[in-house]
């Protein structure tokens, strides 16, 4: 081999470390990355106990590795080259047909899903208003037939009947109503939750639940409020050529009123957020985002009153309730401290829902609040 | 620091290596010798003190045992005996002291014993080795000492081979030490070496590691027994591709500095026999055994009984060296136990056997090894050897294994490829036209790709935000 072909070697691979090198140097840090929905690494100060303890330099790498540049683009490298080497998942997220990611489901920790067990049973025994309960499956589960084949993941339905089996309330069946409709666009491509159509069917079990009339879906007339939704699997996928979501809304704002409370005090909230529409996370546009309670009275005839002890995919779902109930509180045990004990001695309501999707009623640690 | 790391490729490499080329000849050594303890410092700074005082210990050694050998034979034997002991002693206090804590406590006497819990030093086991070597080879007359601190702390803490091999002696690089040649065919040839390294960790490895992660974690009772072998042969490919790749990357690095060290792989699953195996596996540590412990205890000079006697001492040892733990001291006599049979009498009928039969034999007693080497936990290790053979499993193949075979076919056949000189071969035939293209290419692409898979790996979506 000729010496300049090594020169050029050398150069070509001394100038891409370097390259990157000081464009490291001469880059600001960025503060959050909305992709990962986190904030980032910032350089850490130099301190001689933090450089002695070795502390300092775990954080230092840390923050190269997040402010390294273009750090999303080498993340849809990445999933590019899994694909090209015939993978069907990456970080977790399969690649299913019709351009949809769904996210694996593991076996979850029982110890935990018998304790949010015992937490429902607990709140069951502290009141005396009738407790529903309801566990909303995944894609992973309903759209089982879109994933890669063979495709390995903990069977949500068991689950589901296993936990039913423990729990001392009345149960929803959400999941046969959604399995009926799996040909819809029920779930998201992009993002765990469901769609508002979905949730509509959601809905409509829980309205059954509790002896209603069901309203048809085409009583209705939705509105595409975006066309560009990028969800949450979409980021941790890595995955960059699929295309967005669309977000639909059916239930009108109108006859409607909503109250945040930062503990008892109420304020002003909103039904559809249409700022959050313009940022990344654009589920937000149900109610605005997280919330410890909310309040929200609607100008139906039934005179009801309903407490949802629930996860997000109660966002776009209570919407639809508001036709059933004529007040609904949201309570997010992630956030909400004082214990639904209080909650129920402090505020009126008939009747109390623990609405929780399954990934998160699994998983929360969060979920002991209810028997508090 | 690791080198396939964000930390080590984009900014201690580029700024180690630009300083180095720009420093006059000899001024390097003092700048090799500050980023060596750099490097070392960089994961626990307080065992930098560890490092200075294992280079000091074998430096006084050799200025010593230089100084009497000729005059004195036996103060120079003294020396050595306590350098010896005094070196082995921080190896087994570092490394070894919780497992014989640990092993003792069995016994009823000294069950209030409690263990210590220091943390391993990284690279212990390589330095200790590598240091060694010196004030020995000073004792045998077959290196000058070396008079100068800096030169030997040099050699000793040298970053490339510091802390995964090869297992660099003083007398492979005391030349080097003194005068390096550093130049444009000799850095581009350690470019192309280093990135080859780079690879076969970042893009290979680390790859096939994530499917033994799966199959190790899994219990064995739910493995299928195809299930169990895929994951043996993912542990098989990663540790093969992990270790092989951090010895090219070292060898790679050593050409940029201009070091010559002594190769380490040699497409070891091509083996015919296990005695080939070990010939073509970490060469460098292999041949340490055999020089300072195997040919010192007569090796097979005093009759067979004997020689048996030294295998089993030199592979108890080559077991334990790996980690202190059961399972490593019984990797090594199950190796120990196969050599002996190769040397009784199979080796000769292998010689004679179709070759299909002897890879086969041979994959068959590494693959086995690889799972006494990986499992550490006793009960699990039987219980998954079980399966492998059908004991104990969930059917012959079920849709698991055939989902982790569709995921990862592609990868394997990749494997497999890469563990044969086939590549090595094409490569040789290929015309400069081409490989003036190919190569600049490769490094381009190779590059990107393991930097994508880098900062992916710190990739780590917060998704909890809103459930």
């Amino acid at each position: 081999m000729k010496k300049y072909q090594d020169l050029i070697q050398i150069i070509l691979f001394m100038g891409i470390i370097t390259g990157f090198m000081a464009a490291m140097f001469v880059l600001k840090d960025k503060t959050f990355s909305e992709q990962e929905n986190r904030v980032l690494n910032q350089t850490p100060k130099v301190t001689v106990k933090g450089i002695t303890s070795g502390k300092w330099m775990e954080q230092f790498e840390a923050c190269l590795t997040d402010q390294f540049p273009g750090r999303d683009t080498w993340v849809g490298i990445k999933s590019y080259s899994e694909r090209l080497s015939g993978k069907t998942e990456n970080n977790a997220v399969f690649f299913c047909q019709d351009d949809t990611l769904i996210k694996r489901f593991d076996e979850p920790d029982s110890e935990l899903v018998e304790k949010n067990i015992m937490a429902v049973n607990q709140l069951v025994e502290n009141t005396d208003l009738p407790v529903y309960f309801s566990l909303i499956p995944g894609a992973v589960s309903i759209w089982d037939e879109k994933l890669p084949k063979y495709a390995q993941n903990y069977d949500q339905r068991a689950l589901i009947d296993e936990i039913y089996s423990k729990v001392n309330c009345k149960t929803v069946d959400t999941y046969s109503r959604l399995r009926q409709h799996k040909n819809e666009y029920i779930f998201y491509r992009t993002d765990h939750h469901w769609t508002t159509r979905g949730a509509y069917y959601g809905s409509t079990a829980i309205a059954e639940a509790f002896g209603m009339e069901v309203e048809p879906l085409d009583s209705y007339s939705s509105e595409v409020v975006s066309d560009s939704f990028y969800g949450t699997v979409y980021s941790s996928s890595g995955v960059r050529w699929v295309k967005p979501d669309v977000i639909e809304k059916f239930i009108p704002k109108e006859g409607k009123t909503v109250q945040k409370f930062v503990g008892d005090t109420p304020a002003d909230g909103e039904f559809y957020d249409y700022e959050k529409l313009k940022v990344k996370d654009k589920y937000a546009f149900f109610f605005g985002g997280n919330t410890p309670l909310i309040k929200i009275t609607s100008d139906t005839d039934r005179d009801k009153k309903l407490l949802v002890i629930r996860d997000s995919y109660s966002d776009s779902e209570i919407p639809f309730l508001t036709e059933y109930f004529s007040e609904i509180y949201m309570m997010d045990l992630r956030y909400y401290k004082f214990g639904v004990k209080y909650f129920l001695e402090k505020y009126d309501v008939d009747a109390v829902l623990v609405n929780y999707s399954v990934s998160n009623f699994v998983e929360d640690k969060n979920i002991v609040m209810a028997g508090k | 620091m690791v080198f396939s790391s964000i930390v080590f490729l984009y900014l201690y490499l580029p700024i180690t290596l630009i300083i180095y080329f720009l420093t006059p000849a000899r001024y390097r050594n003092i700048w090799l010798f500050i980023v060596n303890l750099i490097f070392y410092g960089w994961g626990e700074p307080v065992y930098i003190i560890l490092m200075l005082a294992s280079i000091l210990l074998n430096y006084v050694a050799g200025l010593f045992i230089g100084k009497y050998r000729e005059k004195k034979k036996k103060t120079a034997k003294n020396v050595l005996a306590i350098n010896i002991v005094l070196n082995i002693g921080l190896l087994i206090f570092f490394k070894y002291i919780d497992f014989i804590i640990r092993c003792l406590k069995i016994i009823p006497f000294f069950a209030g014993m409690k263990e210590l819990g220091v943390a391993l030093p990284i690279g212990i086991s390589f330095y200790t080795f590598q240091a060694m070597s010196y004030p020995i080879d000073v004792y045998k007359g077959e290196t000058q000492y070396q008079k100068s601190f800096l030169k030997f702390g040099t050699y000793v803490a040298l970053f490339p081979q510091l802390i995964a091999g090869p297992i660099v002696r003083y007398t492979d690089v005391a030349k080097d030490l003194e005068k390096r040649e550093v130049h444009v065919t000799r850095i581009a040839k350690g470019i192309r070496k280093f990135m080859i390294g780079l690879a076969k960790k970042v893009l290979l490895a680390n790859n096939i590691g994530q499917l033994w992660d799966v199959y190790n974690a899994m219990e064995p009772s739910g493995m299928s027994v195809v299930g169990a072998w895929i994951g043996a042969f993912a542990f098989t490919f990663q540790i093969y591709f992990d270790f092989s790749g951090y010895s090219d990357m070292a060898i790679g690095l050593g050409e940029m500095l201009g070091f010559s060290f002594p190769p380490n792989f040699d497409y070891p699953y091509i083996s015919k026999s296990i005695t080939e195996f070990w010939r073509r596996w970490h060469i460098s540590l292999g041949t340490w055994f055999r020089d300072y412990v195997y040919i010192p205890l007569g090796g097979n000079r005093k009759g067979i009984k004997r020689q048996l006697l030294n295998i089993w001492i030199v592979w108890s040892l080559t077991g334990l060296w790996h980690g202190a733990s059961v399972n490593f001291l019984l990797w090594g006599i199950y190796y120990g136990v196969l050599l002996t049979i190769e040397k009784l009498f199979l080796y000769k009928t292998l010689k004679k056997a179709s070759s299909v039969f002897t890879h086969i034999y041979t994959m068959f007693f590494v693959v086995i090894g690889w799972m006494i080497f990986a499992i550490e936990d006793m009960r699990h290790l039987v219980k998954y050897l079980g399966v492998m053979f059908g004991i104990g499993s969930e059917g012959i193949l079920s849709s698991q294994a055939l989902y982790y075979l569709r995921d990862y076919g592609i990868v394997f056949v990749i494997l497999i490829f890469a563990c044969l000189p086939a590549g090595k071969y094409l490569y040789g035939k290929m015309k400069d036209s081409v490989k003036n293209l190919l190569v600049p290419a490769a490094i381009a692409i190779v590059l990107l790709l393991c930097t994508a898979y880098l900062v992916d790996s710190t990739y780590n979506p917060f998704l909890y935000f809103r459930f």
